[in-house]
């Protein structure tokens, strides 16, 4: 059963959301920059780091 | 009719291939025969019991333009000949329902008690020539197809005008029985639209409507013909000639498709309307049939499992089995030992596939011919003192050359060398490090990662390359002499799959700024699903380096195919920018966070066998 779920490109950083289904693998691409570097966002945030990026 | 008189060949007609077990050589099919009620050997074909059958329902194979009886003959040419009962529409044989055929049976080869039976059949090599369906035009309403009689399809069209047809190739339009004094075909049916049907050409639409309009014009050269299309594809051997004899023959082809279909309730004709894009005019045309061009659809068979589950078969975005290699084995199935023939690979004309089928014959019997089976040089080995028993491989394993394992009973899973293909799929997924390649092994892997970042790390990308797309890729970006930064630094692996989480973190240790997975894209993956492991374990990555403070960033994955050379060069590029943006700082921060951690992050230290390589 797919459900929405947000995405992360961790080329160009866009976040969009689309369809996620857990038994189903699909080959994932940026719509912004076609990319296929596509994260699934963790449900839980606050799990996750901050990260210090050059020239930020 | 060959086929069926051959000594050497048996056929096994209304049966059906439950499963299929074992590897090259070595397959076991279990076949199930359905019951026909009828001992196919003894049936003379004399019709007799067909005669008496009070049963009449419509005939499939006429396409429902004729009826048949319950005990019929499926068609004229049927191997064997010999009739068969439909049960579903059949009384029975109690006496107070029916058993009139038993009883006019000469031969008493009528055997209500057929159960049918499974069979269990070893074969060396199988060919998948499971064929198409033809796309249901009730899905494109406008154009009035069961709404309006006279609306057909071009396999009806085919029955109609057939010699051996429901009138004996006697061309009459459905309403009224009469020869239609117009005629008007419709390209593209389900074909070319990425709204409704398929988005594929079906290759053979246009010559066989081509081919109809001939038919018509020997039949009946009054009749006027029109055929509205996008664009003709005449592409094949003498068909451009049949083409232009159509047009000289009359008929008219209108460029442009129906936007609207009517029917006038007195005469049953039908109304045209339909944008002359050669013109730019708008159009009516008054036709008393119209057909449809319908195009083909993939045929997963009838059963409860598809062929592809059956034979572990990946497909193409389009539906149709992928074959090994488009170019270098385009009948052969990623499997080996299985071949293809005819539209079950793509939709494709009488010729091309006997072409194929012929190939496919040729692949088996050279496969069978030689009596044993070299195998590949690049297989995965597994060491049972190592293996904690979780099955993992097997599951993962794309080809099925992995036993099942039973934690309970203590059974180590064994490698079937002969169906391995050498992905390494398993050899990454494996928790245990307790399966090893030969070849492309994880010590020669580490030590080309560790070669790379000796010198000036900061500069370089680690790229892993699948063999069959995305290295190939980069092959055409250089044979195109396309400009990509010289930042990438290659390392092959035959699958993504065997891109193992220990690789991705020994480069980060060595100091690698940023890393890239890359492989084929998921329609073209040669281990039919390893990618989709490839994506599961990057995302897992990401995941952990998101927890210990590493930038997800600083690992890309990419699906590049090995006709993507402008991807492939454009990938190189972005990756230059993002390269830039790591720091010194960054990569040593990386470098000490590693440390405290094991090999593979989140994964208990276990021995690891790759040492031994």
């Amino acid at each position: 059963m797919a459900e929405k779920r947000k995405f992360e490109c961790l080329r160009c950083e866009h976040r969009f959301t689309g369809d996620y289904d857990r038994a189903r693998v699909v080959e994932r691409a940026c719509p912004k920059c076609g990319s296929n570097s596509v994260r699934l966002e963790p449900t839980r945030r606050s799990t996750t780091k901050t990260h210090a990026v050059k020239g930020e | 009719m060959d086929v069926g008189r051959h000594p050497r060949i048996k056929t096994l007609v209304n049966s059906e291939v439950e499963d299929v077990s074992g590897f090259v050589g070595n397959f076991r099919a279990r076949i199930r025969r359905h019951p026909r009620y009828v001992v196919a050997a003894d049936c003379t074909a004399c019709d007799e019991c067909a005669k008496v059958c009070p049963i009449s329902v419509p005939d499939e194979y006429q396409q429902g333009f004729s009826s048949r009886k319950a005990i019929y003959l499926p068609f004229p040419q049927a191997v064997p000949s010999a009739y068969v009962l439909d049960m579903e529409n059949c009384l029975g044989n109690e006496p107070i329902a029916c058993g009139k055929c038993l009883e006019v049976c000469d031969k008493k080869c009528i055997d209500f008690d057929d159960q049918g039976e499974m069979l269990d059949v070893p074969v060396g090599s199988i060919v998948v020539a499971t064929g198409m369906q033809v796309y249901d035009p009730r899905q494109n309403d406008e154009y009035g197809y069961t709404r309006f009689e006279n609306v057909i399809t071009s396999m009806e069209f085919e029955r109609l005008i057939c010699a051996g047809g429901p009138a004996a190739g006697e061309l009459s339009r459905p309403t009224d029985r009469r020869v239609p004094r117009s005629i008007g075909w419709v390209q593209c049916v389900g074909s070319r639209s990425t709204t409704r049907g398929v988005s594929y050409c079906s290759n053979v639409c246009c010559m066989n409507t081509v081919k109809q309009t001939l038919q018509v014009y020997e039949h009946h050269p009054e009749t006027s013909n029109t055929v509205f299309y996008m664009d003709i594809r005449a592409f094949g051997k003498g068909f451009e000639d049949l083409y232009r004899r159509s047009r000289e023959n009359g008929t008219r082809y209108v460029r442009g498709l129906p936007g609207l279909v009517q029917e006038d309730p007195e005469t049953h004709d039908l109304i045209v309307q339909v944008e002359n894009t050669t013109t730019g005019k708008l159009e009516t045309h008054r036709l008393e049939m119209l057909v449809l061009a319908v195009g083909m659809v993939p045929h997963r068979g009838n059963g409860k499992r598809t062929v592809d589950e059956i034979l572990n078969l990946s497909h193409t975005s389009d539906g149709f089995v992928m074959e090994s290699h488009p170019k270098l084995k385009p009948v052969d199935a990623p499997t080996r030992g299985i071949f293809f023939a005819g539209c079950v690979e793509a939709p494709k004309d009488v010729k091309d596939s006997v072409t194929q089928a012929s190939a496919a014959a040729a692949r088996a019997n050279n496969l069978l011919g030689a009596g044993k089976v070299q195998v590949e040089a690049i297989t995965a080995r597994l060491d049972t003192a190592q293996c904690i028993l979780c099955g993992l491989c097997t599951r993962v394993c794309p080809v099925h050359a992995i036993t099942e394992t039973d934690k309970k009973q203590k059974v180590y899973p064994s490698i079937i060398e002969a169906a391995c293909a050498g992905c390494g799929t398993c050899a990454a997924e494996c928790p245990a490090d307790s399966i090893a390649m030969r070849h492309f092994s994880d010590a020669q892997i580490l030590a080309q990662v560790d070669a790379i970042l000796t010198d000036d790390p900061m500069s370089k990308v680690v790229a892993f390359a699948c063999n069959w797309c995305s290295y190939a890729g980069g092959d055409n970006a250089g044979t195109s002499r396309l400009q990509h930064p010289a930042c990438v630094r290659l390392i092959r692996t035959m699958c993504s799959g065997r891109v193992d989480e220990k690789f991705i973190w020994h480069a980060f240790r060595q100091g690698a700024p940023l890393v890239l997975v890359s492989g084929c894209h998921f329609s073209d993956c040669h281990y039919i699903d390893a990618v989709t492991w490839t994506q599961k374990r990057v995302e897992k990555v990401w995941n952990r380096m998101d927890k210990l403070g590493i930038r997800p960033q600083r690992l890309q994955l990419e699906w590049i195919s090995a006709a993507e050379g402008q991807k492939f060069a454009r990938v190189m590029s972005e990756l230059q920018g993002l390269l830039a943006r790591v720091t010194p700082e960054e990569v040593e921060e990386t470098r000490r966070i590693l440390e405290k951690q094991p090999p593979v992050p989140g994964r208990a230290r276990k021995p690891a066998m790759a040492a031994a390589d």
